[in-house]
């Protein structure tokens, strides 16, 4: 071989080696290759921000790079889509921890896959001021409206032990929340406890009427991707693409806020202008805390109270929860201790 | 471009890279330096956290004023670290920020807690839902110090992820700096072999084709640089000596010419010179014998003179014919045996009376590579001289050898005669040149003469060795070796 030759060997050999060398120590990973599979998923989606990132992974075809031809089925709340859940109608739901807990109570088998959302004082209290109402202690005595077995209502509990108020002190109306703005309108409860967007709509049609009063550290308020537990633990790589999907969502989320809120504002039927203001206190990280599993425990005895379930030991929800997927994809955003 | 010019760009490039990597080097060293103090700024951060968590544990279960009092001090001191902390990585500004909000919510949970009036009994509540209310609280606040550790996990995370980036950065850099000076030295070498080399090689070949006298060298392009310039002047430079050569060439054909013209005129003159001194002689002698009775004493001496010199410039045109066909004839070098042609001389002197009553030795296995004729000519006159300035030594001895100086062959003839002083011997090889009395030593002086220019002819020195009344050596090299 001519020594031209050889000095040109050296070269690609050297060039080659560099490149190797230079992709070997590339920060950023290949892009996981397209699963050759394709597996059908349902999921009952509430038709809330507080799935946004469900949202966007549907919206995005996250999932289905990930292999997943998922079903959605819309709801209005969580505790409508758990109760698809459980009804076997879905392979998975998206809620937060009231409905969770109680179906899990009253023995449904769930898997809590992954949290995928958390707001601190979303949630409110509307009081009329002509019924003596200004502050917290003041609703002792008063007619409280609120939707049983929400997590509107798990946050009135909250808050009023948040602030010494014993439950008993107060009278529970069970209203729904497409009738609760009529109900303190007409005054036939002196308080609501309720949530975003119906609180803004109180808020608005009640003016200097009302007073609002914020719970902001009452509750942390949780929203959970749940499975039904067979399928989960019969299709763990299901699981782990759906959660490499709704990592990508959250990444998408943080890179490009405007264009996510975009799509959830008309995913859910909102209006951008009016979900903006609160699009920022939300926080959608895909992970699974410690202090989840207080809260659920915390729920629990919510529930226990107010006997939307039997009352029993507390159950232990470390055997609900499914943390494989995270651990396999993200193993740092699980902080429950194992 | 000139080679200077990209020599210089090389060298820039690589010092380029080198300062380059050194300036990687540095930056990556003061990240590292950033982040282990943060690093460790964090460490004493989550110690202040555990500290924390442990005083609330206490605290919770006794309800001590000491409980109570460490953790706001462990409280003070741990505000004060992180206020000292400065976020670096702006990534990580909302996980600092999570830590000093849940720093502020601890503080205040905790004041909460163990204020008064926590523990007094209210109207609107119950002893169960003050203990739901003292239970939630401390919950809040173990589980917002847990927070907290994670927040100092993901900033003591992002300290050593900022450590192996730099490590990184730094390998990476060095590798791609490496690779390019390897390909700038590689270009150079590739360069100079292009550039200087073969051309230097080629004009190398020109060089020795010019030596060999071959005119028409095979011309390379020049290039614009310097070894272009070289070219360019070398080819000059053959042109001129191509036009200098075929000047030279002409001077000597016409040198030639008049040397033949010369040698034909010498060989005239010396024919034309002979007849009138044949004459001279011829007449003289005539007179002498036929008119002598006629003649007195002087004028017979007087005639007797002519015709001596007129014989003595006779042999010196002979010697001069002698010393012209030594000069012009052609050499014909080959192997011969000096030995030989040493005792084949002395034989043929034979016929000199001094030179039968000489002893002579001469060394066996002598050799060299010469004409024959001309060399046989050298010796004899040697020889001849040899005698002639020792034949008042009894017995006269003359000697003929070989010797090795300096690596070469040295050939001599040693006698044991008159000698001369040294003085003189700058002159003794030029024609007609003599250091004694002609009266006491015979001859015309053109023998050495002779000899000289056999030993220049052949590229060899000759030189002697003398002392007055102590004999002398003649000594002679030969341009060839051995043969």
């Amino acid at each position: 071989m001519s020594k031209r030759r050889m000095s040109w060997l050296a070269v690609v050999v050297l060039t080659a080696v560099l490149i190797a060398a230079a992709a070997y120590w590339s920060p950023h990973a290949p892009p996981h290759a397209v699963p050759p599979r394709v597996d059908k998923v349902s999921i009952a989606l509430s038709m809330t921000p507080h799935s946004s990132i469900v949202h966007i992974a549907v919206e995005k075809g996250f999932f289905a790079r990930h292999g997943l031809d998922v079903i959605v089925v819309p709801t209005t709340h969580g505790k409508e889509a758990i109760a698809l859940l459980a009804a076997d109608v879905v392979d998975f739901a998206t809620a937060a921890e009231p409905p969770i807990v109680i179906a899990t109570m009253n023995g449904v088998p769930l898997a809590i896959v992954a949290s995928i959302f958390n707001v601190a004082s979303e949630n409110a209290i509307v009081a009329l001021r002509d019924r003596g109402i200004a502050r917290t202690h003041d609703l002792a005595g008063k007619r409280i409206g609120v939707a049983f077995g929400t997590s509107g209502d798990y946050f009135l509990w909250a808050f009023l032990t948040r602030n010494r108020l014993s439950p008993r002190a107060v009278t529970l109306v069970d209203t729904d929340a497409a009738h609760i703005a009529d109900a303190i309108g007409r005054g036939d409860v002196d308080a609501v406890a309720t949530w975003p967007p119906v609180l803004y709509g109180i808020q608005s049609a009640l003016g200097e009427r009302a007073v609002s009063i914020y719970g902001a550290d009452a509750y942390t308020e949780g929203h959970f991707v749940v499975g039904n537990a067979a399928f989960v633990h019969a299709h763990p790589e299901v699981v782990v693409n759906m959660v490499r999907a709704l990592f990508e969502a959250e990444r998408f989320m943080r890179s490009d806020p405007e264009a996510a809120l975009a799509i959830v504002s008309r995913r859910v039927g909102a209006e951008e202008e009016g979900l903006g203001p609160i699009w920022k206190k939300f926080d959608f990280s895909v992970g699974m805390s410690q202090s989840s599993l207080s809260t659920l425990e915390d729920v629990a005895r919510w529930a226990m109270a107010r006997q939307y379930v039997t009352a029993r030991p507390m159950p232990n929800f470390l055997s609900d929860l499914y943390l494989d997927a995270l651990l396999a994809v993200r193993p740092e955003r699980v902080t429950v201790i194992r | 471009m000139k080679i200077l010019t990209k020599e210089r760009l090389s060298t820039a490039a690589t010092l380029g890279t080198i300062a380059l990597i050194a300036g990687v080097i540095w930056s990556a060293y003061g990240d590292v330096v950033t982040a282990t103090e943060q690093r460790q700024q964090m460490v004493g951060i989550a110690r202040g956290i555990t500290e924390l968590r442990y005083a609330t544990f206490e605290y919770r279960l006794y309800g001590h004023d000491r409980a109570r009092t460490q953790w706001l001090a462990v409280s003070d001191r741990l505000d004060r670290a992180i206020r000292a902390y400065e976020v670096t990585d702006q990534s990580m500004r909302a996980a600092f920020d999570d830590l000093i909000v849940r720093r502020a919510k601890s503080n205040q949970l905790f004041l909460e807690l163990s204020s008064p009036a926590a523990a007094a009994p209210s109207a609107v509540d119950d002893p169960e839902t003050r203990q739901r209310y003292e239970d939630r609280v401390f919950g809040m606040l173990v589980f917002g110090q847990q927070d907290s550790f994670d927040d100092v996990r993901q900033l003591t995370d992002a300290a050593a992820r900022r450590i192996t980036e730099a490590e990184r950065r730094v390998i990476v850099v060095t590798l791609a700096g490496l690779f390019i000076i390897a390909v700038v030295e590689l270009a150079a070498s590739l360069h100079v072999r292009r550039a200087v080399l073969r051309p230097l090689a080629q004009l190398q070949k020109s060089t020795a084709e010019l030596a060999a006298g071959r005119w028409d060298i095979a011309r390379a392009k020049p290039g614009n640089d310097e070894i272009g310039a070289l070219h360019r002047d070398f080819y000059t430079m053959a042109d001129s000596l191509r036009a200098s050569f075929a000047e030279i060439e002409a001077r000597n054909r016409d040198l030639a010419t008049l040397n033949q013209e010369l040698q034909a005129f010498s060989y005239s003159v010396s024919h034309d010179l002979r007849t009138p001194l044949r004459s001279m002689d011829g007449l003289s002698l005539i007179v002498l014998e036929d008119y002598g009775d006629r003649l007195d004493g002087v004028g017979k001496d007087l005639l007797t003179r002519i015709r001596a010199a007129s014989q003595r410039m006779g042999r010196l045109i002979d010697d001069l014919l002698r010393l012209s066909l030594v000069t012009r004839s052609e050499l014909k070098l080959r192997a011969i045996d000096f030995t030989k042609l040493a005792h084949e001389t002395i034989a043929a002197l034979d016929a000199v009376p001094a030179a039968r009553a000489a002893q002579w030795t001469v060394q066996g296995g002598m050799a060299m590579h010469a004409d024959a004729a001309l060399i046989g000519i050298a010796l004899q006159n040697l020889l001849q001289n040899a005698v002639k300035f020792s034949a008042g030594r009894e017995p006269p001895a003359v000697h003929v050898g070989l010797e090795q100086r300096d690596g070469r062959d040295v050939y001599y003839v040693t006698d044991n005669g008159v000698g001369f002083d040294m003085a003189h011997a700058g002159r003794m090889f030029t024609a007609f040149e003599r250091l004694h009395d002609a009266a006491e030593f015979p001859g015309t002086g053109i023998g050495l003469a002779i000899v000289h220019r056999i030993v220049k002819r052949h590229g060899g020195d000759i030189w002697a060795d003398a002392r007055a009344g102590h004999g002398a050596t003649f000594m002679f090299t030969l341009k060839g070796t051995r043969a």
